[in-house]
């Protein structure tokens, strides 16, 4: 804009502004010239003098020039500003005279731009804001690949690739576990990064206190030693400087602190302490992914380069391994960010676009309340311009208008987003773990800025266009009569902002509806009224046989316990807990199957249960039995397997009295011998809604002792909260250093479908947002429409015609649009659909259902928005409409 | 010129907005004006007229017009605006006290 009024100076002022410095200098010599005649000097010698006078006249006139330009500048500027000014004067007089307008724009933008503050907030905290690394872009994830297919890192491997890679200066490998921490207070289950020696290097961030792990620490049988996160530090620990040489026990084993990593790591996200990778030997088997890998590049090497050569590295290092399925034929590297983001990415681009659409509504409405407004002032605008306002002066008075309008919604959506910022985080932690906080930076005010001018802008030009165009087809003779109705812009308007509308509640009961089906769903278990205690028990690394025998015993002691506890119906044990994940899988063997004589491994999830279990979790045990106390060690092995296993490997005959065996899956090799099936039970979604029941083996618990975690399951009469606080101080009598985790296994359920759950929380919020702004625009806009049409109404009725007739003309007259809208939001919705394909679950993303109730919705709401001007303009006495139109 | 002295810095402000008075006049007059009051005592030095002219405009405490002048010439007529009337009045009554005291001084020696 200053370019181009500078251009435009360029082209006119300057000439002028010289020309008159020029005439004026001229004028003086002139002048002089003459007065020196007169006095009878010579006319050579005159001419001299007066040139003379002034000095020279180059370095003189742009002396004044420069002085003037300033001047013209500064006037300039004043002029502009002076208008602005008094156009915001002006504004603000307008909305205090029409203050159910104002505060209608001002919620109207508010509600619109609220959900977009928000959502840009995390996108600016997880895409926008540097990693807390320094150079992170040469931070990179490194996978294994077998034909373009990712997996975890095999020690072997790693190590191969840390000893030759040339592309990076670091590669760490790290892994995230659970372990219980004792030693410091109330023994506690804490998340346990295992990382190798070079993750500080890699990451770039030393710790804050101490140091991290050194040669001795980090090698196979070294001292114990761990790191502490800041956040765990100060929690647990007071942010004691000297907590560097105490002792904790980490899983039994003393360790000491010899460092604290500062709170900006945050990664593997959530850790509390690490323990160093290398203390873990855990064998050459390439085939064994154990570790997640990250590394620092060269600098100038980019990922896909590293990718090249860390490929072929890799074929070299396996390179005489023989062939397996599992075995790595390449490897993969991208930035770290995308590991950090993990799934986020299509979560938050869903979000952008559910708000984005919101924002569209809004800058619709804000247009059409605006444009209805201009209409009603139709006359004085027609008096302004007679009065001498230009179309520029039209058009930035309305700019003006929606700009102030703009600011102040906006205003008013930051202010409602600043007490919401720390809920927002919690409410995100699911979809962007790794933001912990939603700053105020230059990026988030360069937005909400943005913002302001872009909507007001946007929202401002076509009414001020409308009104421009209009005062100059009205002329100033017949003011308001027979002008361009709006109309037009208004239809396509409504239109537009109903196909938004209904796209957004269609996605809104698309999710809902998969919702329902998800929470509906038969998981094979029952989870209400069911608790679940982790008994997390030290390994003894030393004497691992005494210790397997020892656990049985206080896992056995630890079930009675509980059983004894009021209101206990019924304990198990179990490996296994459905929802939480981990539940192993491997190559199981079918006696007389070709995968019990060299073939394909009958793949099944191996779980080990005490008797018992089946019935506390409700699933049947459809064929056979259960596993009963007889089921120990030193009797005939037994397995029971579940409806997938049968339908999968055996099917047609007889499961029961089939021997099966699932190697590989113990440290201590004690129940490898073939297993008689005895029972089958029902299939268990162990992941939750949505994931497909495996072919499962049980074992008893009696005859197949676990170093996994056991937990207890209990099915519990009455209220649990009682019961699991007995619990606590039963197991703590037990054993004082085992950390109590006992939950509900129905919050575990609400916390595997929190994430859909809050997908369509979110989306239906925005949605219902989206309704109320279309149902406050239709309401204006469609009045306005039927208000435009009352000359005509009244001179329908006064020709006779029924009134139902009118009336029905007039609803189709306004209703037109929203059809129209309704039948392009179809269209894209039923787009739109195949891209949240992905978050369905069992509704298809074109589910009639669904597209009816939300046309139903946007209908109804229109409907009723026409009603009221509808009436108001039948009840007009036609004669005065008449009357009052022949009048002007 | 003989006997004409240089004008002290700030001076010629104060001549022309003294000299703008008696009605608008262009620059040409001004500087004749100044030079006739002053019985060619002081004068103008080379090239300093217009742009104190333009700087007393910029300030806001002349306004200039571009009219015709009796000889039927355009010429750009300056005039006092409020706020150079009200900086007249401030430089005169300085000035008085100047001259007053300056005559003390000169008085003073001569004794």
């Amino acid at each position: 804009m200053g370019t181009l009024r500078s251009l435009f100076r360029l082209a006119t002022g300057r000439s002028r502004v010289e020309a008159d410095v020029a005439d004026e200098l001229e004028l003086h010599r002139t002048l002089a010239e003459e007065e020196l005649l007169r006095q009878g000097v010579a006319p050579e010698e005159a001419a001299r003098l007066a040139a003379d006078e002034l000095g020279d006249r180059a370095t003189l006139s742009r002396q004044v020039l420069a002085i003037d330009r300033v001047r013209e500048r500064r006037m300039r500027r004043a002029e502009v500003i002076g208008k602005w000014q008094s156009d915001l004067r002006l504004a603000r007089r307008g909305f205090r005279r029409d203050p159910w307008f104002t505060a209608a724009a001002v919620l109207l933008v508010a509600l619109g731009v609220g959900a977009n503050i928000a959502v840009f907030s995390i996108l600016n905290a997880a895409f926008v804001r540097a990693l807390p690394y320094p150079d992170a872009d040469r931070i990179v994830t490194v996978v294994e690949t077998r034909q373009g297919r990712g997996m975890s890192v095999a020690g072997p491997n790693l190590r191969d690739w840390q000893r030759s890679a040339n592309d990076f200066t670091h590669l760490a490998g790290y892994y995230i576990t659970n372990t219980v921490l004792t030693g410091a207070g109330a023994p506690e289950t804490i998340a346990t990064a295992v990382a190798s020696r070079t993750f500080p290097a890699v990451l770039g961030i030393d710790p804050m206190l101490g140091r991290w792990f050194d040669a001795e620490e980090a090698v196979a049988g070294g001292a114990p030693a761990v790191v502490l996160s800041e956040g765990y530090w100060r929690d647990r620990f007071g942010a004691d400087p000297d907590v560097l040489g105490r002792q904790v026990r980490v899983d039994g084993l003393a360790a000491t602190v010899v460092g604290v990593m500062p709170r900006r790591v945050d990664f593997p996200v959530g850790a509390q302490i690490w323990m160093p990778a290398e203390r873990w030997d855990d064998g050459p088997s390439r085939t064994a992914h154990n570790w997640r890998v990250i590394g620092r590049l060269r600098a100038g090497v980019g990922p896909e380069e590293a990718t090249r050569s860390l490929s072929v590295l890799t074929r070299q290092i396996v390179a005489g391994e023989g062939d397996s399925d599992f075995l790595a034929d390449g490897a993969r590297v991208t930035p770290f960010r995308q590991t950090l983001l993990g799934q986020s990415p299509r979560v938050l681009r869903f979000l952008q676009g559910a708000v984005g659409l919101l924002l569209l509504i809004a800058v619709l409405n804000l247009t059409a309340l605006l444009l209805a407004r201009a209409a009603k002032r139709q006359g004085e605008l027609v008096m302004l311009r007679t009065l001498g306002a230009t179309r520029v002066d039209l058009i930035r008075r309305f700019v003006v208008e929606s700009l102030l309008l703009t600011a102040a919604g906006v205003a008013l959506g930051v202010a409602a987003w600043l007490p919401l910022r720390a809920a927002l985080v919690r409410a995100i932690d699911r979809i962007v773990p790794f933001v912990r906080t939603l700053p105020i930076d230059l990026p988030f005010l360069a937005f909400i800025s943005g913002l302001v001018v872009v909507v007001g802008i946007v929202a401002g030009v076509v009414p001020a266009l409308w009104a421009a165009r209009s005062v100059e087809h009205g002329s100033a003779a017949r003011p308001s009569h027979r002008i361009v109705g709006p109309s037009r812009v208004l239809q396509t308007l409504i239109g537009v902002e109903v196909a938004a509308t209904f796209v957004l509640l269609a996605g809104a009961g698309l999710l809902s509806r998969s919702l329902t089906r998800m929470l509906d769903q038969d998981l094979g278990f029952r989870s209400e009224g069911r608790v679940v205690i982790p008994l997390p028990l030290p390994v003894d690394a030393g004497n691992l046989a005494g210790d397997l025998a020892r656990r049985g015993l206080v896992l056995e002691t630890a079930r009675e316990r509980l059983a004894a506890i009021p209101g206990v119906a019924s304990v198990a044990l179990t490996t296994a807990v459905p929802l939480q994940g981990g539940s192993p899988n491997g190559g199981g063997m079918i006696q007389g199957e070709p995968s019990s004589t060299g073939g394909p491994g009958a793949t099944a999830d191996f779980r080990v249960v005490s008797p018992g279990f089946f019935e506390v979790l409700g699933i049947p045990v459809s064929r056979g039995r259960d596993f009963t106390a007889h089921d120990r060690a030193g009797a005939q092995r037994v397995a029971i397997v579940n409806d997938a296993f049968v339908r999968t490997y055996l099917p047609g005959g007889d499961p029961l009295g089939r021997l099966v065996r699932m190697p590989g899956m113990d440290i201590v090799p004690t129940g490898e011998d073939w297993a008689a099936i005895v029972g089958v039970v029902g299939d268990v979604r162990q992941d939750g809604p949505g994931a497909e029941p495996a072919p499962t083996m049980y074992f008893p618990l009696g005859q197949r002792p676990q170093f996994r975690l056991v937990s207890a399951v209990a099915r519990v009469d009455g209220s649990p909260g009682p019961v699991l606080r007995a619990a606590q101080a039963e197991l703590a009598r037990l054993d004082p250093e085992m950390p109590f985790d006992g939950i509900l296994l129905a919050h575990a359920l609400n916390d595997v479908v929190a994430v859909p759950k809050l997908r369509t929380i979110v989306l239906g919020v925005f949605a219902s947002a989206a309704l109320l702004l279309a149902g406050v625009g239709l309401f204006g806009v469609v009045g306005f429409i039927v208000l435009r049409r009352t000359r005509e109404i009244g001179v329908r009725l006064a020709l006779g015609a029924p009134r139902t007739n009118v009336a029905g003309a007039a609803f189709g007259h306004a209703l037109r649009p929203v059809l129209l809208g309704l039948l392009a939001g179809a269209a894209v919705a039923l787009g739109v659909g195949q891209v949240v394909r992905g978050f369905l679950f069992e509704v298809s993303p074109g589910n009639p259902v669904v597209f009816a109730g939300a046309a139903a919705l946007v209908l109804t709401t229109a409907a009723v928005a026409c009603i009221g001007p509808i009436r108001r303009a039948l009840a007009v006495d036609p004669a005065t409409v008449l009357r009052a139109d022949d009048a002007r | 010129m003989a006997g004409s002295v240089d004008l002290l810095q700030g001076t010629l402000d104060f001549l022309i907005l003294k000299a703008l008075t008696w009605g608008p006049k262009h620059g040409f007059e001004v500087s004749r004006w100044i030079r006739d009051t002053t019985d060619q005592a002081l004068t103008i030095e080379q090239g300093a007229l217009y742009p104190a002219l333009h700087r007393m405009e910029q300030r806001g405490w002349l306004e200039a017009e571009w009219a015709i002048t009796e000889h039927r010439r355009r010429a750009k007529y300056y005039r006092l605006t409020r706020l150079g009337r009200k900086q007249l009045q401030t430089q005169d009554a300085d000035w008085r006290r100047y001259v007053a005291a300056v005559g003390k001084i000169l008085a003073a020696a001569r004794s």
